[in-house]
């Protein structure tokens, strides 16, 4: 029950990525709900599910998306995994948490992703890429993770309850 | 060490690693179509997207409404004054439509476009990173659309479609760092090829490279597509030059482009799906 809720949650996110958030740009830059999602998931969840998520996450912005496929599937399995490990430490998950790892993550994806596709290539400046377009989307990303946060523990809280019942 | 490796969930990730490696392996070999599972997520998608962009275009109607009523009271002042000012916008208006003729005729797109077989399709989601410039339309191999079919609109060339779906396409637009299209200077006729970095494309540019140093490009030359590359055709407009700049070893110049093509409020695009050729 909880795999189909994930999986409909990325569904909605990534659809609602490339449409609405277009418009919703900060700076320049859209959120990163994709993973954002990883994030929260992992955080709550642990490594095995986080890494499932991310897996699923990635499988889904490779096939929606430009560039070399399995690239973002990569990336947010490990994500999602290591992240996870984390989440026995945080146990009372607060907002800040879920704020600093997801500053965290998409910073780092962004700079793989950055080094791999655009500075090996000699296609731009490291600064511009920085300031430019890797803060905003962190900071932006950050932002999100908070209320998306909150609603991945209100729903693990329902369906925990369902199947106490 | 051996308690790692005796690890079930250590063993799985590091199985689906390989079959990830393996896959993106086999994805940079150059395929002609998507497998059923991309084409089945792309199906999926798609409608989501195609309904939350026409929602955000209803929102975005619904809100410009009011807005526009607080500034009609304005507006309306404003506008008894420029009545003063028609016959001068006239005048200009008669400037800009020779203009407009003299560029047409220049570039004789009219009536290349004529022999060309086109289909409109409406632009419904944009990639999901901040990396790219690509965006998906709402036709696919359903419509007669192919990979490799180059997308313009009135205004100029857009890009190229670089996979397809039954009912959806993925265009790379030439703003993409990683898009190349041959282009020629319309004054000139001298041959360059324009391409984008990360910097430029974020400002919705694009540079026109392999300039000899002797070509005399000038800011406002027209640039359009050269049809060296096999997926553009010959003729399409590309941009303006905006300015020049020597390259860093000097023995080159390149310019700064300005797309014809408004690439932040792209909707409706068309594909090449016929050439005059065939």
């Amino acid at each position: 029950m909880k795999g189909l809720i994930y999986t409909v949650l990325a569904v909605i996110l990534c659809a609602l990525q490339t449409t609405v958030f277009e418009t919703l740009r900060v700076f320049g830059a859209r959120a990163n709900l994709m993973m954002a999602l990883v994030v929260c998931v992992a955080l709550t969840r642990g490594s095995f599910v986080g890494g499932a998520i991310g897996l699923l996450c990635g499988l889904i912005t490779d096939v929606m998306g430009y560039g070399t496929f399995g690239v973002n599937s990569i990336l947010m399995l490990y994500t999602g995994v290591c992240i996870g490990f984390f989440s026995f430490k945080f146990y009372r998950i607060r907002g800040i948490v879920a704020v600093i790892f997801s500053i965290f993550a998409v910073f780092t994806y962004n700079l793989i992703y950055y080094f791999f596709v655009y500075y090996i290539w000699g296609k731009g400046g490291m600064w511009f890429a920085i300031t430019k377009i890797i803060i905003p989307e962190c900071l932006y990303t950050a932002v999100i993770a908070v209320p998306l946060q909150k609603l991945i523990i209100a729903v693990n809280r329902h369906l925990d309850i369902k199947q106490e019942r | 060490m051996r308690e790692l490796f005796t690890n079930k969930y250590f063993i799985l990730l590091l199985v689906i690693t390989i079959l990830l490696l393996v896959i993106t392996a086999l994805y940079t070999a150059d395929r002609k179509s998507v497998t059923y599972g991309e084409d089945l997520v792309g199906a999926i998608i798609t409608p989501f997207q195609a309904l939350f962009t026409s929602a955000t275009e209803g929102i975005r109607n619904f809100s410009g409404y009011f807005s526009d009523i607080k500034e009609l009271r304005e507006k309306n002042k404003e506008m008894a004054e420029q009545i003063n000012e028609l016959s001068n916008t006239v005048r200009k208006l008669e400037q800009y439509k020779l203009e407009n003729e003299r560029l047409r005729g220049m570039l004789a797109l009219k009536d290349t476009m004529e022999d060309y077989g086109l289909v409109a399709a409406e632009v419904i989601a944009k990639d999901s990173g901040n990396w790219f410039n690509s965006f998906t339309i709402n036709k696919g191999s359903a419509d007669n659309l192919a990979v490799r079919q180059a997308v313009i609109t009135s205004g100029g060339l857009v890009g190229h479609i670089y996979e397809i779906g039954t009912n959806w396409a993925k265009v790379i637009s030439i703003i993409d760092a990683n898009s190349s299209v041959g282009a020629v200077i319309a004054r000139t006729r001298d041959i360059a090829v324009v391409e984008s970095d990360v910097e430029l494309q974020n400002q919705g540019l694009c540079k026109m490279t392999y300039i000899g140093k002797n070509v005399s490009i000038m800011s406002g030359d027209i640039a359009e597509t050269s049809g060296l590359g096999g997926i553009y055709p010959k003729g399409i407009l590309i941009g303006k030059v905006r300015e020049i700049r020597p390259e860093t070893a000097g023995i080159s110049q390149y310019a700064i482009l300005e797309p014809a093509v408004d690439f932040e409020r792209i909707s409706t695009v068309f594909v090449i799906t016929r050439y005059p050729e065939e």
